[in-house]
């Protein structure tokens, strides 16, 4: 993940610094069900990541640092005018970064590849695409 | 049980512990010192992460007993003795580098330890520097500035 920028309007903002974190840890867990994390079962319902050794976080390593653009529009249907902007990041980053990876692989003939985009599910999305473009 | 003589934060510590006493174990519940976390105990998220002869390592995976005779440094012993915070949390602080704060005695042990050996690390090297610790809260993103800013303090205190 090179670059991701994201818009967000919750209304009057109290404290830009708690409002800006909250969407820094939103983006990154967003990125992360989009690009890594995923909790699997055997056939036999065993959890097969129990531990942090086998479920695959999102590190610093992974991420970018992130671009925010910010409006405060009030809403009228409460008298603070506020909508809330906890987590509000993972709403829009899933999609962005689900949608970022297709357009990178879309001219090889893929059109989707289920989350999470693990390098091997990508390989074989690219895979099986030239193998159905061939026939 | 064996004897375990321990210098943390330049105080000596000597205890009879169990032999298979983990670091971090004899750090919180022997020295008292209770900043460094227990985290996921398999040397995966770093929250344990305190400096064992100067270098940075999970204190959740070395024994008390192999740090015999060693020096530890954890959270407590950053800040000097009239309590001024290193350069590494007052960053921290001034980048509001934390939510929760469960993983940031880890990641300032961290940093502490990679701008020593990176004093002016690019941010891509702050990066893959903190690959073994995880945050849930922050995406990373003040952690990195803090560490960025952190290393632009040491310089100009060092007149560079």
């Amino acid at each position: 993940l090179l670059r991701h920028v994201t818009a967000d309007d919750a209304g009057p903002i109290l404290n830009p610094i708690l409002f800006d974190g909250q969407r820094h840890g939103g983006i990154a867990q967003g990125a992360a069900q989009a690009l890594v994390e995923e909790i699997l079962y055997d056939a036999d319902g065993n959890p097969l990541t129990s531990s942090l050794a086998d479920y695959g976080a999102i590190t610093a390593a992974e991420l970018p640092s992130f671009e925010l653009v910010t409006s405060e529009t009030p809403t009228d249907l409460n008298p603070l005018g506020a909508k809330g902007i906890g987590e509000a990041g993972t709403i829009g980053a899933t999609p962005a970064v689900h949608n970022a990876v297709i357009d990178a692989v879309s001219h090889l003939g893929v059109r989707h590849i289920d989350m999470p985009m693990t390098p091997e599910r990508v390989w074989t999305a690219i895979q099986e695409a030239k193998k159905a473009s061939a026939q | 049980v064996s004897k375990v003589s321990l210098t943390v934060n330049g105080k000596d510590i000597t205890a009879d512990v169990e032999d298979r006493t983990l670091l971090v174990h004899f750090l919180r519940d022997v020295a008292d010192l209770t900043a460094t976390n227990v985290g996921c105990e398999t040397t995966s998220c770093g929250a344990c992460t305190v400096l064992l002869d100067g270098e940075s390592v999970k204190s959740c995976t070395v024994l008390a007993a192999q740090a015999d005779g060693r020096e530890v440094t954890t959270l407590e012993g950053l800040a000097s003795e009239a309590g001024e915070m290193s350069a590494v949390q007052k960053a921290f602080h001034e980048n509001h580098g934390l939510q929760c704060g469960f993983c940031t005695p880890g990641f300032v042990m961290a940093i502490t330890s990679l701008l020593k050996e990176n004093p002016s690390p690019t941010e891509a090297e702050v990066r893959t520097g903190l690959e073994g610790n995880i945050c849930r809260c922050t995406g990373y993103h003040n952690i990195v500035k803090a560490a960025l800013a952190a290393a632009s303090a040491n310089k100009v205190e060092a007149g560079q």
